[in-house]
């Protein structure tokens, strides 16, 4: 049987163990349907790294604690365009995120010109094509992409401008399953489909959609799974601390807690010597 | 009664609280006060819904989050004197986190001087005696203190002495109960025990204890009144077995199917193969 993990050098030259490297990754294209999800918390890494989940996806804000939650877990990191405005900065960031432990790093609504340039330090990068929320007013709002042939050729052409830059893989949202089918075989990039449909290199869901909680969104989108209810188990365990707080509440009330057990005494000696201190103290201050 | 009043917090928000400080400095010797020490927001909302009279969090960057999670509850957050090293440092971050909604704040281990001048702004706060954990190689490691008169009347001390900063509350940590008991009498400070018995004005204990989620060993003197660990180990579960599902789905090509997915036009694909064709042609 083969090894779970293999060892590795990231790219901040830590030795560690992963699932994959990147070259492992483009070599099973085509040949093995992979998972990644979007993970924000530790535990939801820890967890997907336990259940065999092959990529992780997550924010820089709380990237240290969910890399050290999922440390053999290959891993890409997301860093927002509004925080970068020129391509030193962002490879400043990049860099950061780096010696943090990260495996790859997303791409999400990039100026192409920074993406070519952090592709020059060799820094494995995932992109992303279709409808992608921060730029959905050029392609009228919250909808499918690529249901006309106008649309689909500019998909593809999107996706071919950043397989030239050398990205490794590309996140396609929310296109029709058939062109993403189409576009899968032709490009040498992992093609990651979330809302494209099942013939695509990656599947991608949202760690919060699957366990069916809402943060952000209202509702789970249309083209998601939910797997469990954590909206009604966080609910539960919220009333479980409310009623723990006010047992609490109560016992101080009625004087049931702290009881001896939980309290030390001074001797009786001790006492009368202190209140006897007290005494000559207080008169001294008079 | 109604249970919140309008106050003005000292950032000048609008805004409702269950206690100012005025108010839990006259309920000294009549109703005694439950706090707890909480970290998240979801703690901060439980609290306020349980009806804990007073809360103490740290600087953390959950604070906004927490400061909203309890927004009615009569809110202390800590002030470290570590990144802060001078008086003039430590009282900026002390207005920063007063933005922040804090109502009170908790000088651990300040310098005294520090104290007195925070109070020349008027900005309430309470401190800490007793067992302070970094303080306790000058006692000798991890122990009560205030067992002898002699450390008694050291204890007594510190708190007059924190009591002249201007400070309206002091936290006392692991000193005996019948010490307590006398010290209170003799303070205008509102004593906050932890491991102090049950004789002081208010009652202290961290969120975490109380739900059974210790991070470090269970203390002595704290009660669980929930078992969160095994709570949250069962969450975990769940978590990973929802992943595995979505995994095998995957892996079967369960997930996603015909619903999850966007249709095309035949014609439009057809269009699209056809588009395809041709390109390749023209790069061959």
């Amino acid at each position: 049987m083969k090894k779970k993990y293999k060892k590795v050098y990231s790219l901040a030259h830590q030795a560690g163990y992963r699932n994959y490297t990147v070259r492992d990754l483009l070599e099973l294209k085509s040949r093995k349907k992979l998972t990644q999800i979007n993970v924000i918390t530790p535990e939801e890494a820890a967890a997907a790294e336990l259940a065999d989940i092959d990529l992780l996806i997550t924010g820089a804000d709380r990237l240290k604690e969910i890399r050290e939650a999922a440390p053999n877990t290959f891993l890409t990191c997301g860093i927002k365009y509004t925080e970068h405005e020129s391509k030193e900065s962002i490879a400043r960031k990049c860099f950061e995120l780096i010696e943090l432990g990260v495996d790859s790093i997303h791409t999400n609504s990039w100026n192409i010109n920074f993406i070519k340039y952090i592709s020059e330090f060799n820094i494995p990068l995932q992109g992303h094509v279709g409808f992608v929320p921060m730029k959905s007013t050029w392609t009228g709002g919250v909808k499918p992409v690529g249901k006309t042939l106008k649309e689909a050729i500019k998909v593809y052409e999107d996706i071919i401008e950043l397989e030239n830059i050398g990205c490794w893989a590309v996140e396609v949202e929310c296109i029709p399953a058939d062109i993403l089918a189409e576009i899968s075989k032709i490009t040498k990039m992992l093609t990651i489909s979330i809302g494209s449909g099942s013939k695509s290199d990656v599947q991608f869901l949202f760690a919060e959609d699957i366990l069916g909680y809402h943060n952000d969104s209202s509702k789970t989108p249309r083209h998601a799974k939910k797997y469990r209810n954590f909206d009604k188990i966080y609910q539960d365990i919220q009333k479980e601390r409310i009623k723990a707080f006010k047992k609490y509440q109560t016992d101080v009330e009625f004087k049931k807690f702290p009881s001896k057990k939980h309290s030390v005494l001074a001797d009786q000696k001790e006492l009368m010597k202190f209140k006897k201190l007290i005494t000559d103290w207080n008169n001294g201050n008079k | 009664m109604k249970k919140y009043k309008r106050v003005f917090s000292i950032n000048n928000d609008l805004g409702y609280r269950n206690y100012t400080v005025r108010d839990i400095i006259d309920l000294k010797g009549k109703k005694k006060l439950t706090q707890i020490r909480v970290t998240s927001p979801q703690e901060a909302a439980a609290a306020e819904e349980a009806g804990i009279d007073l809360l103490l969090t740290g600087p953390s960057p959950e604070l906004p989050k927490i400061r909203k999670a309890a927004a009615k509850t009569f809110m202390t957050v800590g002030v470290p004197f570590i990144e802060n090293p001078s008086k003039r440092e430590a009282t900026k971050k002390a207005f920063e986190i007063i933005e922040a909604g804090a109502d009170s704040l908790m000088c651990q281990n300040w310098n005294l001087d520090w104290m007195t001048h925070l109070s020349k702004f008027r900005i309430p706060f309470q401190s800490h005696v007793g067992f302070i954990p970094r303080r306790t190689t000058w006692i000798g490691g991890i122990r009560s203190f205030g067992k002898t008169a002699k450390e008694a009347m050291e204890l007594l001390k510190d708190i007059k002495d924190i009591e002249n900063t201007g400070a309206w509350g002091i936290e006392v940590e692991l000193v005996p109960e019948n010490i307590l008991a006398e010290i209170t009498k003799m303070t205008s400070l509102v004593t906050i025990s932890i491991g102090s018995g049950n004789a002081a004005d208010a009652q202290f204990l961290f969120a975490e204890d109380i739900l059974g989620q210790s991070q470090i060993q269970f203390p002595r003197h704290a009660k669980k009144y929930a078992n969160f660990d095994k709570l949250m180990q069962n969450l975990q579960k769940e978590r990973i077995n929802a992943f595995k599902e979505f995994k095998s789905d995957v892996k079967k090509n369960k997930f996603p199917t015909k619903k999850h997915s966007i249709s095309l036009e035949k014609k439009e694909l057809i269009n699209f193969r056809k588009f395809l064709h041709n390109r390749k042609v023209n790069i061959e």
